[in-house]
């Protein structure tokens, strides 16, 4: 759906939204359920949630300014509720001794150089290591979703500090303490592939 | 963990330049991404029966939540059920009709008791309460129906004389029916109208 077709109907309201909520349907439904999906790991959650995000995405069409594409706007909007429903939901597990082993795991990445970074020469081993690296990855998902998404979406969109803190909607203090609570989560939910990957080299 | 190592660490999972790519945090960070995005590539097209591009079944879910959150509920109530307020609008408008067709043809049948007596040198005699009223709804009638009629009073008698259009128009052939008039054979009505005794 074209944004300024979008800002029209919005304009417009009656009628005219209904036809934009069925092509917003049609043109974003597929990927927002997918995000859903990989968030809270339920089909008709995952639907329910798209289908709670088009209601909203019309409850705040006058705030959208036009001066961006659709979907990044419409997609913040499905990852706000999404954080919502996780935090909700209390699936986040407490980190248990997390110094431990992130101390281990800094000592070897501590050692690391340009030279001794670990760079897969062979097939077998790459396929070793990204087996290793979807299970461990499953596992961080199911044991701390919010910290996994988030993650995730800087790697596909790459968010910024700002971006996350409003995605989040917590100060840039309370931003800075969630990212490095990522990376020390991520560091215990992984230590396999961790080990696998820096302990070879 | 310094803040500075995780904001190094977060630009480069973002994909971001950093000034010191040597840092542990960087490389990390570097390999992390790398894996993630292996990962994505390597995932196999989902095949999930929700992700059609278009469901019509989904749609009306969405359509329904819509007006629920009352975005969109009275233009859509409206239309949606268009048909049905529209077909019990029109049957009631029918029972209406066709109530007022019945009540008409029985306070007609009741008040003017009009009745076909014959006919004789070609002149129709007709019964009626009321000669007078059913002179003028005879005239009424057939010059709607193009019929150029003439009513008169005679010696107390009311009557209608007119000639008719050849051949006949259903129109005018519907008047006939309507007062249980034969069809002259010559073209020319001539009806003479008395009250009930006055024979």
């Amino acid at each position: 759906m074209d944004r300024y077709a979008f800002m029209s109907a919005c304009r417009d309201g009656g009628v005219a939204i209904e036809r934009a909520l069925r092509l917003l349907d049609r043109s974003y439904f597929p990927i927002l359920f997918r995000e859903g999906l990989r968030g809270l790991r339920d089909s008709e959650s995952a639907r329910d949630l798209v289908q709670e995000t088009f209601i909203k995405v019309w409850l705040r069409c006058a705030t959208f300014q036009g001066d961006s594409e659709l979907l990044p706007w419409i997609k913040s909007i499905l990852r706000h509720g999404l954080l919502d429903r996780l935090r909700k939901s209390q699936r986040e597990a407490v980190l248990d001794e997390p110094d431990r082993l992130a101390a281990e795991v800094e000592r070897r990445i501590g050692e690391l150089s340009e030279e001794k970074v670990p760079r897969p020469d062979d097939e077998a081993r790459r396929a070793q290591l990204d087996d290793c690296f979807k299970r461990c990855w499953e596992r961080f998902e199911s044991a701390a979703p919010s910290h996994a998404l988030v993650m995730s979406w800087i790697v596909e969109d790459g968010l910024s500090h700002e971006e996350i803190a409003e995605l989040l909607d917590r100060t840039p203090a309370a931003t800075r303490e969630f990212i490095s609570q990522c990376r020390k989560r991520a560091r215990v939910h992984l230590a396999e592939w961790y080990e696998l990957a820096f302990g070879a080299g | 963990m310094s803040d500075d190592d995780d904001k190094t660490w977060l630009d480069v999972l973002a994909g971001r330049t950093t000034p010191d790519p040597n840092r542990p945090a960087a490389r990390e960070a570097q390999l992390l991404r790398e894996s993630l995005i292996r990962q994505r590539q390597l995932q196999p097209a989902e095949q999930h029966p929700q992700l059609a591009a278009q469901d019509a079944r989904r749609e009306e879910e969405l359509l329904a939540r819509a007006e629920r959150e009352g975005l969109i509920d009275s233009a859509r109530l409206r239309r949606r059920s268009g048909w049905v307020t529209g077909a019990r609008v029109l049957a009631a408008a029918a029972a209406i009709a066709f109530m007022a067709i019945g009540l008409t043809l029985f306070l007609r049948t009741g008040s003017e008791q009009e009745m076909y007596r014959g006919t004789h040198d070609g002149v129709v005699t007709v019964e009626a309460a009321n000669p007078a009223t059913l002179k003028n709804e005879l005239l009424a009638e057939l010059r709607a129906a193009g019929v150029a009629a003439t009513g008169y009073e005679r010696f107390g008698l009311q009557g209608v004389d007119a000639e008719l259009p050849r051949p006949i128009s259903p129109q005018v052939r519907a008047v006939l029916q309507r007062h249980h008039l034969p069809v002259p054979a010559d073209g020319v009505l001539r009806v003479e109208i008395t009250s009930p005794g006055s024979h």
